[in-house]
């Protein structure tokens, strides 16, 4: 009798728990995804990183107009002359990553095994001066951007694939960065969810909102309204300060962890970075 | 004794063209911040408060670059009869309408004042 009642505890507390339990980053991505393709039918995964340009012939059409010759493309020459200046030891950057940093932009940001943490293509980039006693690049835009610019372009049209390790401390930074996705900040109380989710393809002012599945494969991006080339937490500050919250500083381990996140559901969807956007 | 004269003139003439300068200043800017904020009517100031806050997502005639993430004002004094359900929305809309709206809490995080939100209100009663 007394195994019998436990045995129906133990039934009843697996109900109770399963919904405790967070969804796996996979199978969060494939609701995401459904969520998306439910809401926009015409739209397939891969027209989702067209963004904002997906709601609005008029725009597609000037943005068409732009893509015959894409601002960003002298970044990418920069960027390539940079990326294969060697460094006063003699090195370059390509001795830092694997396949010569080739065709990898896609596989960014990682979780670090080591310090156990995000690590962005940026802050490789970086780490890549530093070990070869190079003083590092300021984030966000110039020279990174450019340089990121390069090595996105050499993964464009390959598929984003951000891993997850079913480890708890990559785990709890995809968590985290989930986290800071959903949460409402500032003054006006919004999250990045209530802009692209529930409202993507409504306009906000004079402005359509992309869906966040597929944001994260455009960037680096020359924006109009930068007049050069940014990186994604670039856009990320500035989409912080819009609704008026403080943006959260760039490379912090909490922007990475959103970075992280929100690449990660991108999976799946092709590379089109550098890209341009007004 | 003429350079002297001369100076004077020369003073004369900076202390008119500063007076131009108020002048002007005055008329460009200065005169509509004050009739925008002071001496329009009650529902004038909430038409203004309106197109700074409440466009972004809510189209309304005589808005410009009005959003649509939020219903058209229209009707307003039809669909909200009440007062008091209007004034509670704008001032904390998670609580008024659900948890997971998405507009701001603009009362409760101090953009808009007791008598701004009414002030607001009137405007939107004449849409």
């Amino acid at each position: 009798m007394k195994r019998l009642f436990v045995v129906m505890l133990a039934f009843i507390l697996s109900f109770a728990i399963t919904p405790m339990v967070n969804a796996s980053p996979q199978e969060d991505l494939i609701a995401y995804k459904n969520y998306f393709k439910k809401k926009f039918p015409k739209l397939s995964v891969v027209d989702l990183s067209n963004g904002m340009y997906n709601f609005n012939a008029d725009k597609r059409s000037q943005w068409d107009d732009i893509m015959s010759f894409p601002p960003y493309e002298i970044a990418i020459d920069e960027g390539k002359q940079f990326f294969n200046t060697p460094f006063i030891n003699g090195k370059t950057y390509a001795s830092c990553f694997v396949n010569s940093g080739v065709g990898i932009a896609h596989t960014y940001p990682r979780f670090d095994k080591s310090s156990g943490k995000v690590k962005t293509l940026a802050a490789a980039l970086n780490e890549c001066r530093i070990k070869n006693n190079e003083k590092p690049l300021r984030y966000l835009k110039g020279k990174i951007a450019s340089i990121m610019a390069y090595m996105a372009d050499t993964s464009r049209g390959k598929v984003i694939k951000i891993e997850v390790p079913n480890t708890l401390a990559a785990l709890a930074a995809y968590e985290d960065g989930k986290r800071i996705y959903f949460t409402r900040r500032g003054p006006r109380a919004f999250a990045c969810y209530s802009c692209h989710w529930e409202a993507a393809g409504q306009k906000i002012r004079g402005n359509e909102l992309s869906t966040a599945v597929g944001q994260a494969t455009h960037f680096p991006s020359y924006r109009s309204k930068w007049g050069g080339m940014g990186t994604i937490q670039r856009r990320y500050k500035g989409c912080m300060k819009n609704i008026g919250a403080k943006p959260i500083k760039e490379q912090t381990e909490a922007m990475n962890n959103l970075e992280y996140f929100h690449t990660f559901i991108s999976n799946g969807i092709p590379m089109n970075a550098p890209g341009t956007r007004f | 004794m003429n350079r002297g004269h001369t100076h004077h003139e020369h003073g004369q003439g900076i202390t008119l063209v500063v007076l131009w300068g108020l002048i002007v200043f005055f008329t460009l800017f200065a005169l509509p911040i004050q009739a925008t904020e002071k001496s329009k009517t009650p529902i004038a100031r909430g038409e203004i408060l309106t197109l700074k806050l409440c466009q972004a997502c809510h189209t309304f005639d005589g808005a410009n670059q009005a959003g649509t993430l939020g219903p058209p004002f229209i009707s307003m004094s039809q669909r909200f009869p009440n007062r008091e359900r209007l004034r509670n929305i704008i001032h904390d809309p998670q609580k008024a309408i659900k948890p997971h709206t998405m507009m701001p809490p603009f009362g409760r995080h101090g953009f808009l004042s007791k008598k701004q939100t009414e002030e607001l209100i009137d405007f939107l009663y004449t849409l």
